[in-house]
């Protein structure tokens, strides 16, 4: 600390103990501390404390709480952590009691300030600044802290009860970074005695028939598992997930979020695998008895799994196409998807969410068309994709929500009625089609994702968000089409469409909407920096009014629409597109800027 | 049901998340002005542990353009990732990017900061807005609807309604309860929600007339322009008949932009500037001209008008920092400073302050505070209150402890629950949903028989069975009912012994008990059958012997549960004995 900061502090420190001089900004106690951290960060803290004696004076003058504000004392408990962090400036405040009075018992938990959310947010994050060290363990046991954590992972407030459970994690994670590996059993007394109580009170809320409990439980273990990967946590999974699987067989089955994120947290660590522990048959007894909308998230994160069990990859999968496969049965399509699904899961489930409600409907269908979105671009899908199927499924959950599926049985119709003009299923239907354009795909199905893309571009009915959809799937499927090998021009088929594609382009260019304006325009520039340079490409935008109407959106009365038009001209210039003489369309371009 | 990410007992970073029956609306996406790292923006990671934000949440609604109420949007919609619906009024669509870029710019290009949100996300959050016009009811899907109302406060600010079904939330954003030169007051009309939101930054606070506080406003600028001082005004103050002599400037950017959108939007306007704008352009002032960064140097008094208010950035800020040393000189503050801010800082009395690179700036300038901010004092609130009468009310964008003395005023004076939670903190509240319920003609028919005509402000009980299929409740006979279903109907019967002290035969004991009955219960049907079984209604009584004492007959009643009370009568009657007759 320099010495100006020295000759200042005092001064500083009895303002904050005045309380005729109330702070009245909480942002300069925030930033405050940020200097503390970066100042503790770079020489010893004890010498600081040392040096400037007016620090201990204000941390002992918070210890009469009646004179000093809610945010005083936040600031001040924080303080207090950030200095005993380091083992020996600990030692130096424990000696003095101030640590006990600040976070004993007798300390903040005791005061009034104690209702203020702030006061037992600075409390917890001060003690997980100290956690740092063997002392600071043997503080939190004697204390009484760790009790008071477990109470506060119940706060009102939802940045203390995080803090709390975090803090229960770290302190967990520090008693057992240093336990003999022979010493695996939380059981035996070997464990630290903080370890040891965090373990029991994690096993009776485990065993608590109160929902909130059971959450808790599940959070600190969740964080527990993603963040440790030491031996000890295959000893606590050992321990625990008898428990947590007793949780399975209640019904209704309690915190189901939290139960899917641990299973999930365990089977990533890599201290596990799947197959181990029981943990395969977990993951497959919560997926088989989960609704389809629950039970999606673990499909995904076990379909993400890098040595997932194959029988596990084709239940997860079977919740995953199960929507899709429901969507298909329902207009005819498929007696039986090949590829997509055998058949032999029930799929009841599934067909009463999609008939339930125009809610519940789209909910699982985004939720679904996500997934599958975030799944086909990871190396370990489905192999083979089941690209046709999954195709035929999203063109046809676009055409039941463009209105153009006519109902041949009484599911389909509901459907029909439930989805049209649905925007929310459309732009993830849109999103997910944009995606399949990585797979490969037989001609005949991609002139079926033209004529829908094309279907969605000019349809009066679809918002300005759907449109923007639509144009970044077809601009992916475009360049995907030509990333194929030996396929460096344009085919005739993807010529064909372009040349529909363009009086489409036109009409969103004259729309009156300045988001559809600046899509379209986006949309050009993306083009024509791809097919700028060839023939057949040139040849189809000039004979379309796109370059003409380009260059009138120069002078559009939106700013954000002028801009993309100056970046469309540009592109179309850059490869000599441009409908008037280059000089023209200089002045025109420098009159917008 | 409200959960509070931001501007609980604070203000700056609104960010209020509502969950009403089963949907969930994000109220205003706010930043704080106060810090320039991660700090500035609601914690996200608290709306959804799991699952998309885009799936969680089914819309997000701003109130206005200020930037503790939009400046996280394009952090939030397109870098963590919300791709779902945003909902604005028309001027607030129109100005927003304006502000969010003009405040990038400040941040990223001349401040160098990181993580922050790029031109091409303002303009693609921008496009997931759907703007909505005042009292338009905005069907967001098939369940939740929601309607703006006036707020007043600045260019299209609009409280909101959310509903679903029969319950329903007011967020107020912030809102002025008296008109001002340019804007009208906020108004809403009886719509009795379960919970009104409303902001509170001045909840301890009731103002003056306008008119005085602009006399006193006048006068203080007079003062120093005739001591050769310089005054700047900072954000909204009126820009009219100050009657000087110097220099009058209005600084360009904001302000000019502002008032191009006053002019575009002059329905939004206060009736007394529609009126005249036919005649005379209001927002056009023949003594103010634009302001140069050059004139800051220019000798002599002038008076400037910069933006923003609250001196945590741009032309307003620069101004200041050159006038600030200079005690003949004067800032007037027009409203509320956000913490963090120079403007809090100087009104909180500090006369150092520390800039950039560690800069100190000496405050030597006068500092005036004119409330000219467009937020609903005390009065405002609770006039407010009063108008939408809601079930309860949350105070939020305050602080507590000013809070807090209107927490008790409002839950004295409307007899309603007051609530003021701390940003964090969850508040739930049980509501009770009605929910609509479809007869069937049979069995108002049936109802009709019987010669009761409904009436509106009479509640009847009518006896029936409730199908629930498909989300739909539908009240039918209990024979439609079985008939819609497919069941076969299952009696049920109550049974209970009573034990005689009666010799005579198990015929003769039937034959007493029925004459004791037929002499009791005189409006009832009580018959003797031919197998010696008693009935009264639908209660069934036989005699039988004891097995092992032949001095006692043991009566067998049994009935249905539609006539209970009977049958529990009958047993107790039975019990006491039969009258004695002659042997």
């Amino acid at each position: 600390m320099d010495h100006e900061c020295s000759r200042l502090l005092p001064a500083l420190c009895a303002v904050l103990a005045d309380p005729r001089q109330p702070v009245a900004d909480d942002t300069c106690l925030e930033k405050l501390l940020d200097w503390f951290k970066t100042v503790t960060e770079a020489e010893s803290s004890l010498q600081l404390l040392q040096d400037n004696p007016c620090l201990v004076e204000l941390l002992s003058h918070v210890l009469k709480p009646q004179d000093v504000s809610p945010g005083v004392l936040s600031f001040a408990l924080r303080l207090a952590g950030i200095f005993a962090a380091q083992e020996d400036c600990f030692q130096y405040l424990e000696q003095g009691q101030l640590l006990l009075g600040l976070f004993g018992e007798a300390g903040a938990l005791s005061w009034t300030a104690w209702n203020v959310p702030g006061v037992r947010s600075g409390w917890i994050q001060g003690l997980r600044a100290l956690a740092c060290h063997p002392g600071a363990l043997h503080f939190l046991a004697y204390s009484g802290a760790v009790d008071s954590v477990f109470s506060l992972q119940g706060d009102p407030s939802l940045f203390v009860a995080s803090a709390a459970s975090q803090l229960l994690v770290h302190i967990l994670a520090l008693s057992l970074q240093d336990v003999a590996p022979g010493a695996l059993h939380p059981e035996g007394s070997t464990w630290p005695a903080c370890a040891q109580k965090i373990v029991g009170h994690v096993e009776e809320s485990l065993r608590s028939t109160a929902s909130p409990q059971v959450t808790q439980a599940l959070n600190v273990l969740t964080s527990t598992f993603g963040r440790c990967h030491s031996p000890w946590t295959r000893a606590l999974w050992g321990q625990l997930s008898p428990l947590v699987a007793h949780l399975l067989e209640r019904d209704p089955i309690p915190a189901i979020h939290s139960l899917v994120d641990l299973l999930l947290s365990v089977a990533r660590s890599p201290v596990f695998s799947a197959a181990a522990c029981g943990l395969e048959e977990m993951l497959a007894e919560t997926l088989s008895r989960l609704s389809p909308m629950q039970a999606g998230p673990l499909a995904l994160g076990t379909l993400k799994l890098q040595n997932c069990p194959q029988a596990l990859r084709d239940q997860a999968f079977g919740v995953l196409f199960q929507p899709l496969v429901c969507i298909l049965k329902a207009t005819s399509q498929a007696d039986g998807p090949p590829g997509l699904l055998d058949g032999t899961v029930d799929g009841s489930l599934t067909v009463d969410v999609l008939l339930s409600s125009k809610s519940a409907c789209a909910g699982l269908l985004c939720q679904t068309l996500a997934h599958l979105a975030e799944l086909q671009v990871l190396p370990q899908s489905l192999s083979p994709w089941p690209q046709g199927p999954l195709l035929d499924a999203v063109v046809t959950i676009l055409h039941l929500c463009d209105g153009s599926e006519a109902p041949t049985s009484s599911a389909e119709g509901r459907l029909c009625g439930t989805l049209v003009g649905c925007v929310r299923v459309q732009r993830a239907a849109l999103d997910f089609l944009g995606t399949l354009s990585q797979g490969t795909s037989p001609q005949e199905s991609v002139l079926r994702v033209f004529a829908i893309l094309l279907k969605s571009l000019e349809s009066p009915e679809s918002s300005p968000t759907v449109l923007k959809k639509a144009f970044q799937a077809t601009l992916r499927w475009l360049r995907n089409l030509c990333k194929t090998p030996g396929c460096s021009d344009l085919s005739p088929d993807t010529l064909l469409f372009l040349r529909e594609l363009f009086p489409v382009l036109q009409k969103r260019l004259c729309s009156p909407c300045w988001e559809v304006r600046d899509s379209a325009l986006e949309f050009l520039t993306h083009l024509s920096s791809h097919w700028g340079g060839q023939a057949d490409f040139r040849e189809a935008l000039q004979a379309s009014e796109v370059p003409t109407l380009t260059r009138q959106l120069l002078q559009d009365p939106e700013s954000y629409v002028r801009a993309s038009a100056i970046a469309a001209a540009g592109q179309l210039s850059g490869h000599g597109l441009q409908a008037v003489p280059e000089n023209q369309q200089a002045q025109q371009v420098g009159a917008v800027i | 049901m409200p959960e509070l990410t931001g501007a609980g007992q604070d203000v700056g970073r609104s960010c209020i998340l509502v969950s009403i029956a089963g949907k969930n609306v994000m109220l205003d996406c706010g930043m704080h002005m106060g810090y320039n790292d991660d700090r500035r923006f609601p914690d996200f990671s608290y709306i959804t542990q799991s699952g998309r934000l885009t799936d969680f949440l089914d819309c997000v609604i701003i109130s206005h353009f200020h930037l503790d109420h939009c400046g996280a949007l394009p952090y939030f919609s397109e870098m963590v990732g919300y791709d779902g619906p945003i909902y604005m009024t028309h001027p607030t669509q129109a100005i927003c990017p304006i502000l969010l870029e003009d405040y990038r710019k400040i941040a990223v290009d001349k401040k160098g900061e990181a993580n922050f949100f790029t031109s091409q996300m303002i303009k693609d959050c921008m496009k997931k807005v759907v703007a909505v016009h005042l009292h338009q009811t905005v069907q967001v899907d098939d369940e939740l609807e929601i309607k703006a109302y006036y707020a007043g406060h600045v260019l299209g600010a609009a409280m909101f309604q959310i509903k679903v079904g029969s319950e329903s939330v007011v967020y107020t954003g912030d809102y002025n309860m008296t008109p001002d030169r340019h804007l009208g007051a906020a108004w809403i009309d009886k719509c009795r929600p379960n919970l009104l939101i409303t902001e509170s930054t001045y909840a301890t606070t009731i103002r003056d007339s306008k008119r005085c506080r602009e006399r006193d406003f006048l006068k203080k600028v007079h003062e120093t322009v005739e001591r050769g001082g310089k005054v700047v005004a900072a954000g909204r103050l009126g820009m009219e008949r100050m009657n000087l002599k110097v220099p009058i400037y209005f600084s360009t950017g904001l302000t000019e932009k502002a008032n191009h959108y006053y002019k575009l939007f002059i329905t939004w306007t206060n009736q007394k500037i529609r009126k005249t704008f036919v005649q005379r352009n209001m927002f056009e002032f023949k003594h103010i001209k634009a302001f140069d960064r050059a004139f800051a140097d220019n000798p002599g008094p002038m008076v400037v008008f910069a933006t923003p208010g609250m001196l945590h950035a741009g032309q307003s800020l620069q101004i200041f920092r050159k006038w600030a040393g200079n005690e003949k000189n004067m800032v007037i503050m027009p409203g509320y400073c956000v913490q963090g801010t120079v403007g809090h800082k100087i009104l909180s009395g500090q006369r150092k302050l520390e800039m950039e690179g560690r800069q100190v700036l000496e405050v030597k300038m006068q500092v005036e505070y004119m409330s000219f901010s467009a937020h609903a004092d005390a009065k405002g609130i609770m006039q407010l209150v009063g108008q939408a009468e809601p079930e309860c009310v949350l105070l939020v964008h305050g602080e507590a402890k000013k809070m807090e003395f209107l927490r008790q005023k409002i839950e004295q004076e409307f007899r309603v629950n007051c609530y003021m939670p701390a940003n964090g903190e969850t508040v739930t509240l049980p509501t009770s949903p009605s929910i609509p319920v479809g007869i069937s003609l049979g069995l108002l028919k049936r109802e009709m028989a019987q010669g009761l005509l409904p009436e509106a402000k009479k509640p009847r009980l009518l006896h029936g069975t409730l199908i629930m299929k498909d989300s739909n409740f539908r009240l039918v006979s209990s024979e439609q009912a079985l008939k819609d279903l497919g069941l076969a109907e299952h009696q049920l019967r109550f049974t209970c012994r009573v034990h005689l002290q009666d010799t005579r035969k198990e015929q003769e004991t039937a034959l007493r008990v029925y004459s004791h009955l037929k002499n009791t219960l005189k409006d009832h049907c009580v018959q003797h059958l031919p197998d010696g079984s008693v009935t009264v209604e639908s209660i069934l009584i036989q005699a039988a012997a004891h097995s092992e004492d032949p001095g006692t007959k043991v009566l067998l009643v049994s009935w249905t549960y539609q006539d209970e009370e009977l049958g529990s009568f009958l047993t107790s009657l039975l019990k006491n004995g039969l009258p004695q007759t002659p042997s």
